[in-house]
């Protein structure tokens, strides 16, 4: 097929008139299918079956008089003729050749699966942040048993400080990992032969992107801490180490969650949450039981402890679904090349004719109005 | 009678094709009722209204054919399949993956077997075959839309187009392109995962419809094809323009945007779906002859072919057709030009008339090309209408492609006319006017010198003209085809034993079945000498 029957001769695309003048075939000496194969050469190194090459033609008006000239008995063996004629080149891969920059971060708008998951996972984000804020010293006040005073909110809210800019910036942090990701898996879908060749590129994809984020997350906390706060070098470890986790399982739910798993996302924050609710509840609550002794053996290793283990847990279990889940190559649809102008993510259907831009046909407008005799959407 | 119309990007939607003769049709028949099942093409189109319904609608569904499938389609599988349906699945989407993958592909060796992929017969079979089972598995489990977008269905695909037997250009498929192959798989196999065919909630659907008449072959035949498998309502398809002929040249306009195997893939589709489609339609109508080819080349049966020219509404001219008082009469030095683009080539021959006929104005409907000068004494009009028409000695109308509107209208009003040949002008225009070559100024200029000259042929082509396009493109003739199709499509389908006959619908009683003599009553006659 990439070379059939095709002359030696044939002349270079130099000098060959535009496809779109369709004067009849001036019979050339010979060969008449020649001549017609270089006025239409795109047409027929492109066209995917003969009958592509004879709606065309039919379009640029070389209709059965052409063919007869050509000696054959209709366009449709004309067109046979040329497709077989012509030399097609190995496929093209328009998406491999540098054009995934199209590929962009999926629209959060319209997010596939069920909408309580979304809703659930941004009020306990919500709640994680605040804990990640303030959780350390409401726990440390509760447990010593004090009532708070004016001067501990004052010294809390300082605290928290440079933690609260720090996950500001996260956010751009994290919107530029993310951003990277869809690169490194548009071009993935974009070069990778087979299902399997897509899944070893994008497991460490995965992980490179995670790790990027926790690591200038990281950094950026230290840096933060060190010019804001007033605490002597080396910081304690364990309250950076917290945040960077709440960070990292935010990032990750995020992650899956526009690629189509939110239940997931959500289920690992939700998780967290209540893990950090638990001994909360048990220092306030007066009396034993499981939270109180869970909240006393946290106070031992220190506030942070809580949370690091509360938000660590539930983001390595979801970087472990998240390395199955996101290297299936039907969970990056939404990053798909866009080809639609419309804000489509899904390149437009290669059959659907363009819609008239004016309402209503040229010719003869009707009468469109909103009539609706017993209008039903389909489900 | 109730006729399921189906359609897909027209009727209702006013922004669209092909909506003008649905309205025409069921304006026409008021007999009838008429339910529409509507695929829509796009926001905008869904955006831009409807045509106004008559009374005979008794109710329209509409279902999108694009962008993401609806939360709503996933029905109850939900993305969950269970085990039992996603080997279902598998085997099915299997079966049609290797079908369309394998079209168009050379024979690997001509002596050999033809091995798994088979002819293109065979393709069809199994194509057919695996189409079904979907149906019949979209049937069961509420839909298909997250099965056709999930990993299951890439693996599939993928491994049909690696299979031994597949197209070569589908070889190279990266793991992008089965992502758009499946998605646009998905929306067109949308129609099976429609609740049109009988909804658990009591709602019939298209199991209520005695008839069913898609108004093309391609995806809106969908429906059609499912209800004759379900409930064995007859299928009628008329097609003014040919789907797949359109499909491939928006295929062809939008090459630069998808690869060439997805393009395959999904021509390769569309293909199989329009042969099925053309195979179990009880009758097709085209439109015209060139229609008619292309139906005849996709696997349409000549015997169910049957051409229904499209009917154009003749009473705006009616008044200059009868040279009624007051109406423009024919000066001797006018032509009208209503055969789409003014090209260069007209200005030549505008040339040669004038050098022989000084004097002798051109008027042009359409608007100017740019960058192309016209000469002196041309106007340009941007609609034709009766009046534009009747101004001309000679009207010079076709078209490039397809249906010659202009050339019925001007038929109408009954001017002789020149046509550049093309399309399905000399089919149209019969003996009734001149036919000369396409882009060929001397022969044109020639044509028009003739009629100019011969103001007595000129009248006798005209009037003959108008009796032919009364005789054949008039709404009325085009309505009364359909309603004698309709009515002997129905006294062909067997009598419906689950319902209670319809009295509204003719033919429902089969002859035979309820006889004057009753069978029950076996009484011997009284001489039998019996007891």
């Amino acid at each position: 097929m990439s070379a059939p029957l095709c002359d030696g001769n044939a002349p270079t695309s130099a000098g060959i008139p535009s496809a779109d003048t369709a004067t009849p075939v001036t019979p050339a000496p010979g060969d008449p299918v020649k001549a017609l194969l270089h006025r239409h050469r795109e047409l027929c190194a492109r066209a995917v079956d003969p009958l592509e090459i004879a709606a065309v033609l039919e379009a640029r008006g070389i209709a059965e008089r052409v063919a007869a000239e050509c000696r054959h008995r209709d366009v449709f063996s004309l067109a046979e003729e040329l497709y077989a004629r012509v030399r097609r080149d190995p496929a093209p891969t328009v998406w491999g050749s540098g054009r995934h920059t199209a590929f962009r971060e999926a629209p959060p708008a319209r997010l596939p699966g069920p909408d309580g998951w979304w809703t659930a996972g941004r009020f306990a984000a919500l709640w994680l942040i605040a804990y990640g804020l303030l959780g350390d010293p409401l726990l440390t006040v509760l447990l010593d048993g004090r009532p708070a005073g004016r001067m501990d909110l004052v010294r809390a809210l300082s605290a928290a400080a440079p933690t609260a800019v720090a996950l500001a910036c996260a956010v751009a942090l994290a919107a530029w990992c993310a951003r990277w990701y869809a690169l490194r898996m548009g071009h993935a879908l974009a070069v990778s032969r087979t299902l399997g060749a897509f899944r070893t590129r994008a497991w460490p994809a995965l992980v490179s992107a995670t790790g990027l984020f926790l690591g200038a997350l990281l950094a950026l906390l230290w840096a933060l801490h060190a010019a804001l706060d007033r605490h002597p070098l080396p910081y304690p470890a364990a309250p950076l180490a917290a945040t960077t986790a709440l960070g990292g399982l935010l990032f990750l739910a995020r992650l899956t969650a526009v690629r189509g798993c939110a239940r997931a996302g959500a289920l690992a924050v939700l998780a967290a949450c209540a893990a950090e609710a638990v001994p909360l509840l048990g220092a306030w609550l007066p009396g034993g039981g499981p939270p109180a002794a869970l909240a006393s053996a946290a106070a031992a290793h220190g506030p942070a402890a809580i949370p690091l283990v509360a938000c660590a847990v539930p983001a390595l279990a979801l970087l472990g679904h998240a390395l199955t889940a996101l290297s299936r190559a039907s969970a990056h649809r939404r990053g798909a090349p866009a080809t639609a102008p419309d804000g489509l993510t899904d390149p437009a259907d290669p059959g659907t004719p363009p819609m008239p831009q004016a309402p209503g046909p040229p010719v003869r407008p009707p009468h469109p109005e909103p009539h609706t005799p017993s209008e039903e959407q389909g489900r | 009678m109730r006729v399921g119309l189906l359609t897909e990007g027209g009727y209702p939607y006013a922004a669209g094709e092909g909506g003008q003769w649905c309205d025409q049709l069921v304006r026409g028949l008021g007999g009838h009722e008429f339910e529409i099942y509507a695929l829509s093409r796009g926001a905008r189109q869904e955006r831009c209204g409807w045509y106004g319904l008559p009374e005979q609608v008794r109710r329209v569904r509409t279902a999108p054919l694009w962008g993401d499938p609806p939360e709503a389609l996933e029905g109850t599988a939900g993305g969950a399949y269970g085990k039992r349906e996603r080997r279902r699945f598998g085997e099915h989407f299997g079966e049609l993956a290797a079908a369309i993958g394998s079209v168009g592909a050379p024979p690997s060796d001509p002596a050999d077997d033809p091995g798994p992929t088979g002819s293109p017969s065979d393709q069809a079979y199994r194509f057919a075959d695996a189409l079904h089972g979907l149906a019949d598995l979209a049937h069961d489990a509420g839909g298909l839309g997250p099965a056709l977008r999930s990993e299951q269905a890439l693996r599939t695909l993928e491994s049909a187009c690696r299979a031994p037997g597949a197209h070569p250009a589908v070889y190279g498929t990266r793991v992008a392109d089965l992502l758009a192959a499946s998605a646009l798989l998905e929306r067109a196999l949308r129609p099976l995962s429609l609740d049109w065919y009988g909804a658990r909630d009591g709602d019939r659907g298209l199991a209520a419809v005695d008839l069913c008449h898609a108004t093309s072959a391609g995806p809106a035949a969908l429906p059609g094809l499912l209800a004759k498998r379900f409930f064995g309502t007859p299928l009628l398809v008329t097609e003014y323009e040919v789907r797949l002929r359109a499909y491939y040249l928006n295929s062809a306009a939008s090459a630069a945007g998808l690869s060439l195997p997805v393009r395959t893939l999904l021509a390769a589709f569309h293909r199989l779906l329009t042969a099925e489609v053309y195979r179990r339609a009880d009758l097709i109508t085209p439109g015209d002859a060139q229609v008619r080819r292309w139906q005849e080349r996709c696997g349409a049966d000549r015997e169910r072919l049957r051409t229904v020219p499209p009917g154009v509404d003749e009473r705006p001219y009616e008044d200059v057709g009868e040279g009624a008082e007051g109406t423009v009469v024919d000066d001797g030095r006018t032509l009208v030009w209503a055969g789409g683009r003014a090209e260069p080539y007209l200005w030549e021959a505008l040339d040669i008339v004038r050098e022989a006929e000084p004097g002798v104005r051109l008027r042009v409907v359409g608007t100017p090309l740019p960058g192309n000068q016209p000469p002196d004494g041309v106007c340009f009009e941007e609609f034709a209408s009766p009046e534009t028409y009747a101004a001309g000695s000679v009207v010079l109308a076709g078209a490039a492609d397809g249906f010659p509107l202009p050339l019925v209208e001007a038929m109408f009003c009954g001017r002789a006319t020149v046509s550049p040949d093309a399309g399905t002008v000399r089919e149209v225009i019969g003996g009734t006017g001149l036919v000369v070559p396409p882009r060929a100024p001397r022969e044109l200029a020639d044509a028009c010198l003739a009629l100019l000259r011969d103001p007595e042929r000129r009248a006798r082509l005209g009037a003959a003209a108008r009796a032919r396009a009364l005789e054949l493109f008039t709404v009325e003739r085009h309505v009364t085809a359909f309603g004698g199709i309709y009515l002997e499509l129905i006294s062909h389908a067997p009598a419906r034993q689950d319902a209670p006959a319809d009295p509204s619908v003719p033919f429902a009683h089969a002859t035979g079945a309820h006889p004057p003599l009753s069978w029950s009553a076996r009484q011997a006659p009284t001489w039998a000498g019996r007891r």
